[in-house]
């Protein structure tokens, strides 16, 4: 692999022992791919580390004395504990979950890492068509590549610090242009109505999707060109659920797709497939796992909730309480909260209910984590993500409803599920 | 019989051991860590342990957890001996990488075709080779040998 005088040094050690370490795991990666050279990067995500002493340990080893030389931002941490009357941790727990959480936010802090702590940062750094950036986290980083079409393979953990700390990555997969043309075209059919579709619709279209894919990348036609980033943000996680493609195209709607050819690279289609609504049937229910319709959690927010998702919640439980026996979690990030907040917005959720929670996974995480604790053992949500994960890595201890965001609210007043 | 394969990425180390083959995209979040066995009813590789095995399938897939999956199956001593896929999975194989197992990809054939479980392998990372011995009584003794292992595991 070529490399610059700089990167020559950095492998060196002449800009010390994390900066080389770092440069050290972006060669190897390199080397495993062929690739040529370093690009520079001008941003990082990272992963808020799962906080077991393994997994902290590296971390630790990865930034001990680091500097960040490029804008990095951060997934969410497993509890919004300034909030942890609502989300039912009992008093005895706390110091242990606050001690694990905040060396891990201390070392952030330390670093300069922007705390975002969400899996929809976009509103601090802004991308740009064909930016080189190295993001993890499926959601944050197959969002950068298929809406802004910002360049971002689905980094480990490890990579994303060790660009976050050199400023490179290697040049490989989607970085490249030539790697990043759709192969399989996947039609919407309009007896679907896209114009209408629910976050649930476009989630349940990407988990269907991500099967048929294996690696490679889809091109999807039918979909309404009105749809909003809050929209898409629901196709990321579902597809690599069960593939590794790592972006997706939208013709009319993404930047690399304005046109069918151009998100093909101006070759056929190597598959074709069609989603009606016996495939939409069929991707509703692979997600349901539950058999029990008491729900004892509604979770909104998976990725985080952007404004107008608060704003159309808000509107669902206007007028209603959320039922004694159940309760409704809806995740975001605290920038967007504090809007909503001033917007009038918070007060209408957490006056039906509600609990607006930050800085937190939304569900997932902290269901696996601490859900047996808190009582949960059937949730409802409309994330396609956290019913998939559910359904697999919680299976035998939670059951999991997927439906539309409408349902899901009926069932965090009614405390039954009667989705369709 | 003796099948040479020649993938085009690849990590560095040797290994030699036996197979266990997925066919579809396989993530090693799957597995147990305490014992590397893969508990997930429907599975196609219910029952069965990564531990130990030169695991090959056709790319990887899941969260971004998966590349501490690796990590920490290796912490654990459940880890696979060797990792072989037809394409690679970055943040998979970033796992494998910082696990230090070896790793081969990037192949113009299809390799599930030419291989099955018990089947031996032995893969030299750096050169990108895979070699498949095939086991020769293979027909006839395919489900009956699993299943026997997994009550000699006292399973079932």
């Amino acid at each position: 692999m070529h490399l610059t005088e700089k990167e020559k040094r950095m492998l060196g050690g002449d800009y010390g022992p994390i900066v080389q370490k770092s440069m050290d795991l972006l060669l190897k990666v390199g080397e495993f791919y062929g690739a040529e050279r370093m690009l520079k990067v001008t941003q990082a995500h990272l992963i808020a580390w799962e906080i077991n002493d393994i997994l902290f340990d590296l971390f630790s080893e990865l930034t001990k004395g680091a500097t960040l030389v490029v804008p990095t931002t951060v997934n969410p941490l497993l509890f919004d504990l300034q909030r942890w009357q609502e989300l039912g941790i009992a008093e005895s727990d706390l110091p242990n979950l606050e001690r694990m959480q905040s060396r891990l936010a201390n070392e952030h802090r330390r670093l300069g890492v922007i705390p975002t702590y969400t899996c929809h940062p976009h509103f601090q750094h802004e991308l740009r068509l064909g930016e080189h950036i190295a993001f993890t986290e499926s959601n944050v980083q197959i969002f950068a590549n298929a809406w802004f079409g910002a360049r971002s393979n689905i980094e480990g953990a490890t990579t994303a610090i060790a660009a976050a700390v050199t400023g490179r990555t290697p040049e490989y997969g989607l970085h490249i242009e030539g790697n990043r043309r759709g192969e399989i075209l996947v039609e919407v059919d309009k007896e679907t109505q896209p114009e209408s579709f629910d976050y649930a619709d476009y989630g349940a279209l990407s988990f269907w999707t991500g099967r048929l894919l294996t690696d490679r990348i889809p091109v999807y036609i039918g979909l309404s060109d009105e749809m909003t980033a809050g929209q898409a943000k629901y196709m990321c996680a579902p597809q690599v659920l069960h593939s590794s493609a790592a972006t997706f195209h939208i013709v009319g709607v993404t930047p690399e797709a304005r046109s069918l050819e151009e998100a093909l690279g101006g070759a056929k289609a190597k598959g074709r497939a069609r989603f009606g609504k016996k495939e939409r049937r069929e991707a509703f229910e692979s997600l349901c796992s539950a058999k029990d319709r008491n729900i004892d959690l509604v979770c909104l927010g998976c990725p985080h909730c952007t404004l107008d998702e608060l704003a159309a919640i808000a509107g669902l439980l206007k007028g209603k309480k959320v039922n004694g026996q159940t309760r409704l979690w809806v995740g975001t990030n605290e920038p967007t909260r504090n809007l909503a907040k001033r917007m009038g917005i918070i007060d209408l959720i957490v006056d039906a209910g509600g609990h607006v929670l930050t800085g937190m996974c939304s569900g997932t995480a902290p269901i696996l984590r601490l859900g047996r604790k808190l009582g949960i053992r059937t949730v409802a949500s409309n994330s396609a993500c956290l019913a998939g994960i559910l359904s697999r890595s919680g299976r035998g201890k939670f059951g999991a409803w997927f439906g539309r965001t409408r349902d899901c609210i009926a069932a965090s007043i009614n405390g039954k599920w009667e989705g369709r | 019989m003796e099948i040479a394969i020649q993938g085009s990425q690849g990590s560095t180390g040797n290994s030699e051991g036996e197979v266990l083959v997925c066919s579809k995209p396989f993530e090693f979040g799957d597995a147990d860590p305490k014992t590397g066995i893969i508990n997930i009813p429907g599975h196609e590789l219910e029952g069965q342990t990564v531990k130990d095995k030169i695991v090959i399938f056709p790319c990887g897939c899941g969260a971004t957890t998966e590349e501490w999956s690796l990590y920490v199956l290796k912490k654990f001593g459940t880890a696979p001996k060797a990792v072989v896929t037809m394409s690679s999975y970055p943040c998979a194989c970033i796992g494998g990488i910082i696990a230090g197992i070896p790793m081969v990809s990037g192949f113009d054939e299809n390799l599930l075709r030419l291989v099955q479980n018990g089947d031996r392998a032995s893969i030299d990372a750096e050169k990108r080779i895979v070699r498949i011995t095939k086991s020769c009584n293979r027909s006839l003794i395919p489900r009956e040998s699993r299943d026997g292992e997994r009550y000699a595991r006292g399973e079932d």
